[in-house]
């Protein structure tokens, strides 16, 4: 029988390799049968959101584009979250950091500490704690 | 129990000997930049801890061109999830 495990992410993308250990790792439980909940809090919570990119083309590189684009995880989170795997953040991070009206990556569900971390929490076997 | 590191840094190493005293069937995963705990001289660290066996993500040991110790067994996502699974207690530090 498979396990419940509840990631609470505290680290956004680049910031360090949280997030996508975080993400791979999830992805590799939930194929193999687990149920996964990611519960994005503080910086973490930038993940929820769909890219804004530029209009005109990013003065980024293209060397450090495709170096940095191991840290873009849109895709990664959509995949998750459609597998079915509980993807919340929480709205009053999301407030403070001033990206409360950005639109949600697809499968992303606005939550809180109270309720949605609380329900994760109530019925997982592993909860990890990832990022600072 | 299984114990995952993620940071090489002490005060990791004395939380892990802290929270797995008496533990004579402790498994350890290195993640991250823990992985340069893998390596023959890095396992010395490990001095005081009766660990039956040490893993270490791949993708961060290749990523870091580390050469584990062969008392180290890589694995992937795939194995982490696993062991993860077979573990009945998990600390992550």
């Amino acid at each position: 029988m498979g396990k419940t495990v509840t990631f609470a992410l505290l680290s956004g993308s680049t910031e360090n390799e949280d997030a996508v250990f975080a993400v791979k790792l999830a992805t590799a439980l939930l194929d193999r049968g687990n149920k996964v909940n990611i519960f994005l809090y503080g910086n973490g919570c930038n993940l929820a959101n769909k890219a804004v990119p530029r209009a005109d083309r990013s003065p980024i590189s293209d060397g450090l584009r495709a170096h940095m684009d191991g840290f873009v995880l849109d895709a990664a989170i959509e995949s998750l979250a459609g597998k079915g795997a509980a993807v919340v953040t929480c709205h009053t991070t999301e407030y403070s950091r001033g990206t409360e009206g950005l639109e949600y990556l697809k499968g992303v569900a606005r939550g809180d500490v109270g309720a949605s971390f609380t329900r994760m929490l109530l019925a997982s076997d592993v909860l990890f704690t990832i990022g600072q | 129990m299984l114990y995952i590191l993620n940071k090489p840094c002490a005060s990791s190493l004395a939380q892990l000997a802290a929270v797995s005293a008496g533990d004579d069937e402790a498994w350890v995963l290195l993640v991250s930049d823990a992985v340069f705990l893998g390596t023959d001289e890095g396992l010395k660290r490990f001095a005081g801890l009766d660990a039956e066996s040490f893993y270490a993500a791949r993708d961060a040991m290749e990523t870091r061109k580390v050469t584990l110790s062969g008392k180290v067994e890589p694995l992937d996502y795939g194995g982490m999830a696993e062991l993860l699974e077979d573990a009945d207690k998990i600390i992550m530090l």
